[in-house]
């Protein structure tokens, strides 16, 4: 029987998958932060969304 | 989950050496206060996780484990204390065994040691609430809503979701940071860019007019379209892009009027509401020092949190207990709430003052490059920028912001004295600079308009970067939380739903429309339960201690069916089914079977009315339970074995051992007496002390027995019924050649006659009396092998039925 933070987990994951900006590849380096069987720290998860924007400025 | 086999304890805590056998059924330890029950749950608890739970918390700061875990006689030897356990799997259908001595409390020596079977014991070790105790099953009712909440949600290890619910909104928050810092930045190079061009805004239309009238000038080609890529200065011979700073004198004056009005009111008003907060909660750190330790150690509370994701200390590798730890952490969070207020008001100032520190030393970086500085004014800019770079950095702590108070009250920009009159030496000197051919002027224009568009650029390109970055964290956490409280949501309705439904059935008939409801608000979980439809009130405004006690078990059910769902084959309940009052027990033992039919308690109680109820109703088999008669030092507790007493005793007579056996079987007969008293309802003289006789129970026994037959006869008489007329005609046949048989050995139940008396008969002369009384008591027992329960009355008051708890004994006591 998966663990009501599983449940959560999952359905988090899809609702990102479906959320603005986040690529099916930002989601994944969630679920590995968040799936490393270690407490997950602020600074993974800000690694996982500070990737370089390739947008530029006119 | 697992469900025990059996149970072997050695020279742990009161037991000396115990077996017990469940056979995965659902059990019964009955006996005395002090007659060592307790130490079989703790002899559980410590197989299964390493702990014994009696040894922890609130006032047991002197005991321990290694010390008080063995019997008291082998406390120095503490690899004599064991406890195994025989378990079977049943998701995995295989069985295993589990040994743990106190020597190697951390290292259970595992069979099969499979990898499955460890990951089976490995879970067991985090959910400790499989042991429930009767001191504990008050606190999911009667805890205020606070610890309430943190209790069931370590119960139903939610805990990694506030956990990681912080680490999202840490996130969060530094991310925002990131970009509030990258944002001020931007806006700095965009106002530089800005004074350069001498432009209210920047659009591309304004400033292709303001490059286009200087590139005309020097016979370039003028720009039609402002691009991402495109060069301000392009075409320009390579000489004359150097030293770009030197060659605007107009900008170079509006840079110094930007400082000057920085410093006269810009940067000190724009945080000037921050710094008054600030200083008011400093403050209250100056009147109450012991806050600022609190607000330390709440940050020391959070850290520890999130490092507390394993079994040991990560510095000194010492063994902890997880659960326990983390509670102790979010307690001391909660308490320090007031001082996290107070400090995230001090180290948002701080952010505050970071941001303005930003633009500032723009300006002042942008002055410095200018030729006409005087070595001396350069030194003492550029020491100004630097101690306000590090003044920023000494803001990203809270000793540190609190730590310059003095700083803010006389004004954090901390202006140079000499700025003002460095300013406008320079700007004299500026303003004396020669001035410089139109073509010359525009090519200076055209270099420097680049390098401040570059920096923009860069500055935007991060801050953009930094944007998109703090918008994920913000969706990631609020996504979180819409989806964390809406599984909650749903729990907490399915559990209220279900520990309402267990308790309508115990209390069915007064409290038939009972409802709960738990209210989830910001880390709390309030309770309230209808009080007789007058209302929702908390559970201890209206209801009885015994019902609130009632509402306990029923709670603890349905939190444990939650979490677990099949999983839930098995608990300990110590003395916690003394709570439920006597006149629901019947009901609350229809709860466990009808509603955990595949899970094993293992149950211990001091009344012995309760431990026969549970066998009466079918909750443990008749041979599932143990009574424990007494305890010495010595022996441990002494057994009235209720499963295999008449195999015992035969051995005793195989060994010769005449005294033995008849104390064992006296003590037997004044076990059972009392039980059977009980289960037909025998008539007897009341004792205030409840110590009667056993020869006076037993004499009403067989006399309520002989009625009872008497009744169902005339019953299958009056409806014909000739099956059950034969069957108890047979009955009464072999009762009275077992009367007989008695007549001549009732000295047994003379409690005038000692054991040692019996010390001169002969095994032969003794044998006769034993098969008097066993054939006795199998009149009064179901004979199929898998039930063998006492016959009983059902109802008690009013009786229909004379019958076994399988239901294949049965006689109709109404007649037509």
């Amino acid at each position: 029987m998966a663990t009501i933070q599983e449940d959560i987990l999952e359905e988090f994951y899809k609702r990102l998958a479906e959320a603005e900006g986040f690529t099916e590849e930002k989601v994944e380096q969630f679920r590995a932060v968040f799936s490393s069987g270690k407490k997950s720290k602020a600074v993974d998860v800000i690694k996982a969304l500070s990737e370089n924007s390739q947008e530029t400025l006119p | 989950m697992i469900q025990i086999e059996s149970v072997h304890i050695e020279e742990f805590r009161g037991i000396r050496d115990l077996t017990l056998t469940m056979n995965r059924g659902s059990f019964v330890v009955s006996g005395p206060n002090g007659s060592g029950k307790s130490g079989v749950v703790d002899a559980i608890q410590f197989a299964l996780t390493g702990e014994i739970g009696r040894l922890r918390g609130a006032g047991t700061g002197d005991l321990n484990i290694a010390e008080h875990g063995p019997h008291v006689e082998k406390r120095s030897d503490p690899e004599a204390a064991s406890v195994r356990l025989e378990v079977y799997i049943p998701h995995l259908k295989k069985s295993a065994t589990i040994t743990r001595s106190i020597k190697k409390c951390k290292q259970p020596v595992i069979t099969p040691n499979d990898e499955s079977i460890r990951a089976v014991f490995a879970n067991l070790a985090l959910h400790p609430e499989v042991t429930l105790s009767r001191r504990e099953i008050i606190k999911f009712i009667l805890a205020e809503a606070t610890q309430r909440s943190r209790d069931v949600q370590t119960l139903l290890k939610l805990d990694d979701i506030d956990q990681m619910r912080a680490t999202l909104k840490t996130t969060e928050n530094k991310l925002n940071s990131e970009y509030q810092a990258a944002r001020t930045q931007s806006e700095s190079s965009q106002e530089s860019l800005k004074r350069h061009l001498d432009l209210p805004s920047l659009n591309s239309e304004d400033v292709l007019v303001v490059v286009n009238k200087r590139r005309s000038l020097l016979g370039l080609q003028t720009i039609a379209e402002l691009k991402k890529d495109t060069e301000l200065s392009e075409g320009l011979a390579s000489g004359e892009t150097q030293d770009a700073s030197s060659l605007t004198k107009e900008t170079a004056l509006k840079d110094i009027k930007a400082l000057a009005d920085a410093v006269e009111s810009g940067s000190e008003s724009a945080t000037e509401e921050n710094i008054r907060g600030l200083l008011q909660n400093v403050a209250k750190l100056d009147d109450d020092p012991s806050l600022l330790t609190l607000m330390k150690r709440n940050s020391f509370y959070q850290t520890g949190l999130e490092m507390v994701d394993n079994s040991n200390c990560p510095l000194c590798d010492s063994d902890w207990d997880i659960i326990e730890l983390r509670a102790h952490l979010s307690e001391r969070l909660e308490k320090s709430k007031y001082a996290k207020a107070a400090r995230d008001q001090i180290v948002e100032s701080g952010q505050k003052v970071s941001t303005e520190i930003i633009r500032l030393r723009s300006l002042i970086d942008s002055i410095t490059k200018l030729p006409e500085v005087p070595l001396e004014s350069s030194k003492s800019l550029s020491q100004w920028s630097g101690g306000l770079a590090a003044f920023s950095k000494s803001l990203t702590t809270l000793e540190g912001i609190v730590g310059a108070k003095e700083r803010f009250q006389a004004g954090w920009v901390a202006t140079p004295s000499s700025l003002i009159a460095d300013l406008d030496a320079i700007r004299a000197k500026v303003q004396a600079r020669p001035d410089k051919s139109a073509t010359k002027d525009a090519s200076s224009f055209l270099v420097l308009a680049q390098e401040r568009m570059n920096n923009f650029r860069t500055a935007r390109r991060n801050e953009e970067t930094k944007k998109a970055g703090a918008a994920l964290g913000k969706v990631a956490y609020k996504t979180y939380c819409d989806v964390s409280e809406s599984a909650l949501l749903t729990l907490y309705e399915e559990v209220e739903e279900e520990f309402g439904s267990y308790y309508r059935l115990i209390n069915h008939d007064d409290e038939d429309d009972f409802k709960a409801k738990f209210e989830a608000t910001d880390g709390k979980l309030g309770l309230l339960v209808d009080f007789h439809k007058k209302g929702m009130f908390p559970p201890a405004a209206y209801h009885s201690e015994g019902h609130q006690d009632g509402m306990g078990v029923c709670l603890y059910l349905a939190l444990m069916k939650r979490v677990l769902g099949s999983d839930f084959t098995f608990a300990v309940f110590d003395d916690v089914v003394m709570s439920v009052d006597s006149q629901h027990r019947k009901q609350f033992c229809r709860v466990l079977k009808t509603k955990f039919p595949n899970t094993q308690f293992v149950i211990t109680t001091h009344d012995q009315v309760w431990a026969r109820q549970l066998r009466t109703e079918g909750v443990v088999a008749s041979k599932s339970s143990v009574a424990f008669h007494t305890w010495t030092v010595e022996t441990g507790p002494v057994l009235d074995e209720v499963a295999d007493v008449w195999d015992k005793i035969d051995d005793d007579l195989l060994k010769n051992d005449v005294p033995a056996a008849a104390g064992r079987m006296r003590r037997h007969l004044e076990y059972v007496a009392a039980d059977l008293a009980d289960e037909l309802a025998a008539k007897v003289s009341f004792r205030g002390d409840g110590g009667y006789d056993m020869g006076e129970l037993l004499s009403a026994v067989i006399g309520r027995q002989g009625e009872l037959l008497k009744s169902a006869l005339r019953a299958a008489r009056s409806w014909e019924d000739k099956v059950q007329i034969e069957q108890i005609e047979g009955l009464l046949k072999v009762r009275a050649e077992i009367m007989a048989a008695k007549q001549g050995e009732e000295w047994i139940v003379n409690k005038a006659i000692h054991y040692n008396e019996w010390a001169d008969l002969s095994r032969n002369d003794f044998r006769p009396v034993v098969m008097a009384f066993r054939q006795l008591l199998q009149q009064f027992r179901c004979n199929k092998p898998k039930c063998d329960s006492w016959l009983s009355l059902i109802p008690r008051n009013d009786p229909v039925d004379l019958r076994c708890s399988c239901g294949s004994f049965r006689l109709n006591l109404k007649e037509l």
